[in-house]
């Protein structure tokens, strides 16, 4: 009997087991499939993903495939193989979700769940550019890929560290090179002035040579799970990122974060990012969009996450999607922020003004009751002040008077002072006009004296010394009497010389008073008269003759100084007119030749030049200028004059005569002792001279300087090292 | 002493100095040379001239300003050279000062304000002359 109860056990065994087994629903599976060719990040790649996942539903089975090893490009067979492999072994479970890593993996994934599976979406990662364009519009494929938002990511470094200027972006790519190498192109076309390091597939050696020549201010952007350092070790997640900190002294950006509780975190990087997209889009977690950049991203310990505020309101995301306990970087500016001053002020305003309200009403409060007191008090003091305001005004009307009468005082002073100014003025020019007048004055009262003299002295003048000549005396007298006459005066001035050779030829005849005969005879232009002559004159006979002779050139001479002498004076007067009015004694105007106007100036000065003054003449053929010849030839002579006066001691007298654009330029320089420092302003002011005792009128550069400007030029002086430079700029006349 | 004796009138206006010479002749006549120069150094010519023709120059009637030496300064050379010589001086502004100055250095015979009237320059130059004898 113990054998059928034993049976009987074990089949109701078997039936609960069977029941069991009928009655259990199939479990939630997902298929893991990857495409790397390296066991030992595949195994990571799953083992984190199978943690994480399992740790958050752990009802869920992964089922891990490695799709990996084929030959390249991927036979059909090893497809259909997989594909057959997968499905009897997917078949009887419950397949909610396919994740494929790599470009194999996604094309198995997809001919699987065309073939078998319809309704179970994939997720791809760490696609090509070929599966990413072949599968773009695959319904319920979704497709992550590294680097989609590195600028992203770098934006946001630039924002933690504004003076980053080298960037380092480390990725293992694999397939994805050429995203890669192109966003590092459009990143460097961005930020011209970053250097940009791509590092792919690092390796420790290849990390370290990158890293370690970087500057202080740079940063890292890490997108690789991990690599093998020098020592052999792997290095993945938070590790990875303190030794790159630890070893480089560089802040470290990763994708490398926890998602919402998805529990994707370290030695998976990019693809813990990608995973974690892939799970928002699912609806398991309501933190990430999908469709937006990230605007946040990670500090190393993945404990703090930061967000750029602006950058999500640049890309539009609502600051509500931020996860919790998020850091904003770049944090919006709180209304209480913004305004804080303004309301604090309005509260300080609001303040007082209560205060204000406050302390006018106690006081309207106790004033009221004092008032009748103070009132009083008031009155007493009003009055005193009213006397003392009444003594200030008193005072001050006083003081008022004063500078008032100081004022007019002022006023007469001044009045006083141009007056006296206006009296010096003329009191000069007078004087100057005196001094100019006095010498053709003498000359002419001196001249007229001997005239007078002649016409009567002791022996009955002239007339009768000649009326008392006889037959042969008078015809002696008629021969001499033209010569007498025609002598110029500047013949008469130096002629010691030609008395003195007289002088010798009348001694030589035998003549006593040879001296005063000598004398004589020059002054009556009888010079030039061979000895046959003078031997008549020698004669005791000839004496009346030479004495009348004598007496009738004193009337020719004493014209001939009266003459100069007027014309002296008509000169002055005529200076001093045409000062005065400003218009020359023609008046008329028209094209001048300067080199005419200047030879003529100095034809004034051809008997006065010192020999001591050595004159050189420069002149340059230039179109002529408009104006008034008499003035041009007496502007000349009055700047050659001043230089002739300066140069006591002789020197070089240079006039040069050029052109200077649109302008003739005519510099007259000295070698004299140039100007004083004390008259050097106001030398073209009249009646300012160097000239001692008012030798001058001291008109003359005044003069000059009107001539000037009335035919719109200038007149300029400089000092040289030795004497001055006087420059007058005229304007050509070249109309034709 | 030369027996002849010349009076020189030095001054740059040569209007003034034909007229002044004109009129010393036309007083004193033969008695004297009548000289004139321009300038100072045309002056000391001529007394070294005159000296070489026996003739002594006895009076000095020296303008004061002229170009290139004055008036004042030939007399002090003058007087240096031949101190019997006697000095009168002509202008027509000559600070007093600088008058006493001069007259004190050279013992100035005269000084002639211009414009000078005929009498007063016969009188001055008369009495110059007598005291020369």
């Amino acid at each position: 009997m113990k054998k059928p109860v034993a049976r009987l056990l074990v089949a109701l065994a078997a039936f609960v087991a069977l029941t069991e087994a009928i009655a259990a629903p199939p479990t939630d599976t997902i298929l893991f499939t990857s495409s790397v060719s390296s066991e030992e990040r595949a195994y990571i790649m799953e083992q984190s993903f199978a943690s994480r996942w399992q740790a958050r539903d752990p009802g869920t089975m992964i089922f891990n495939y490695r799709f990996a090893g084929y030959s390249f490009p991927p036979s059909t067979r090893a497809f259909d193989l997989a594909r057959a492999d997968l499905a009897e072994r997917l078949r009887p479970l419950k397949l909610r979700l396919i994740v494929a890593q790599g470009d194999p993996s996604i094309d198995l994934a997809v001919l699987l769940r065309n073939s078998y599976f319809s309704d179970v979406p994939i997720i791809s990662f760490e696609a090509t550019d070929r599966s990413r364009t072949k599968y773009r519009n695959q319904g319920s494929l979704y497709q992550y890929n590294s680097h989609d938002y590195t600028a992203e990511i770098l934006q946001l470094g630039l924002l933690l560290f504004p003076k980053a200027t080298h960037i380092i972006t480390l990725v293992s790519v694999g397939s994805d090179e050429k995203t890669y190498i192109d966003l590092v192109d459009e990143l460097r076309i961005a930020y011209p002035y970053l250097q940009i390091v791509p590092v792919l597939n690092p390796t420790g050696a290849s990390v370290d040579e990158a890293l370690s020549t970087l500057p202080k201010n740079s940063f890292v952007i890490l997108l690789s799970p991990g690599w093998t350092n020098a020592e052999g070790r792997l290095l993945l997640g938070t590790e990875l990122i303190d030794s790159i900190e630890k070893d480089y002294g560089l802040p470290v950006l990763s994708y490398i974060r926890e998602f919402a509780g998805t529990g994707l975190v370290g030695g998976v990087g990019v693809a813990a990012r990608d995973y974690g997209r892939a799970v928002a889009d699912l609806g398991l977690s309501l933190v990430l969009d999908g469709k937006k950049p990230e605007p946040w991203i990670a500090s190393k310990d993945l404990a703090t996450i930061f967000v750029d505020y602006q950058a999500l309101v640049r890309f539009g995301i609502s600051p509500r999607s931020v996860p919790k306990g998020a850091e904003l970087v770049n944090p919006p500016v709180s209304f209480w922020v913004q305004y804080r001053y303004l309301i604090a002020t309005g509260i300080a305003l609001l303040a007082l003004t209560i205060l204000a309200l406050v302390v006018s009403l106690s006081l309207r409060i106790r004033e009221r009751s004092l008032l009748i007191k103070v009132n009083k008090t008031l009155e007493l003091r009003i009055a005193d002040r009213t006397a003392e305001l009444q003594a200030t005004n008193e005072e001050l009307a006083a003081s008022n008077e004063n500078l008032t009468s100081m004022m007019r005082r002022n006023e007469a002073m001044q009045e006083d002072m141009l007056r006296n100014a206006r009296e010096v003025t003329l009191g000069r020019l007078t004087a100057g006009i005196a001094h100019e007048l006095n010498t053709p004055l003498n000359a002419i009262s001196s001249a007229n004296e001997a005239i007078r003299m002649v016409l009567s002295d002791a022996e009955g003048g002239i007339a009768e010394r000649i009326l008392a000549l006889d037959d042969g005396q008078k015809r002696f007298f008629r021969r001499y009497v033209p010569r007498a006459l025609e002598t110029p005066l500047e013949d008469r001035i130096t002629l010691g010389s030609a008395a003195d050779k007289l002088e010798e030829r009348l001694t030589a005849l035998g003549l006593g008073d040879a001296a005063g005969l000598a004398d004589d005879l020059r002054d009556a232009g009888l010079t030039a008269i061979d000895d046959a002559e003078l031997s008549e004159f020698a004669h005791d006979h000839a004496r009346p003759v030479t004495q009348a002779l004598y007496r009738v050139s004193v009337f020719d001479r004493s014209t001939r100084i009266i003459d100069s002498a007027v014309e002296r004076i008509v000169e002055v007067l005529g200076t001093v007119r045409e000062y005065i009015t400003g218009l020359p004694d023609d008046g008329h105007e028209g094209k001048v030749i300067l080199r005419d106007s200047m030879e003529r100036a100095l034809l004034l000065f051809k008997n006065r030049l010192p020999t001591s003054v050595l004159l050189r003449i420069e002149y340059h053929d230039i179109p002529p200028v408009h104006g008034n010849q008499a003035s041009l030839v007496r502007l000349w002579t009055h700047l050659v004059q001043n230089a002739l006066q300066a140069m006591d001691s002789g020197g070089l007298l240079h006039i040069s005569i050029g052109r200077e654009r649109d302008f003739a330029t005519v510099s007259v320089e000295d070698e004299g002792g140039g100007i004083p420092p004390e008259i050097v302003d106001t030398i073209f002011t009249p009646f300012v001279t160097t000239k001692p005792l008012a030798e001058g009128l001291g008109m003359g550069l005044a003069y000059c300087k009107k001539i000037v400007e009335s035919m719109q030029g200038t007149i300029s002086y400089s000092a040289k090292v030795r004497g001055t430079v006087f420059t007058v700029r005229l304007p050509l006349d070249e109309e034709i | 002493m030369s027996a002849k004796k010349a009076i020189l009138v030095v001054d740059d206006e040569a209007i003034i100095l034909l007229s002044l010479r004109q009129e010393l002749k036309l007083a004193f006549g033969p008695r004297f040379t009548y000289e004139s120069a321009m300038n100072a150094q045309d002056a000391l010519a001529a007394i070294e001239r005159l000296g070489a023709h026996d003739t002594s120059t006895v009076l000095i009637i020296s303008d004061w300003l002229m170009p290139g030496m004055r008036g004042d300064e030939l007399l002090r050379v003058v007087h240096a050279k031949y101190p019997t010589v006697k000095l009168v001086l002509l202008s027509g502004h000559a600070e007093d000062r600088q008058m006493k100055a001069i007259s004190e250095e050279v013992g100035l015979f005269a000084y002639l304000h211009k414009p000078y009237r005929r009498t007063e320059l016969v009188d001055i130059v008369r009495k110059a002359v007598a005291c020369t004898g």
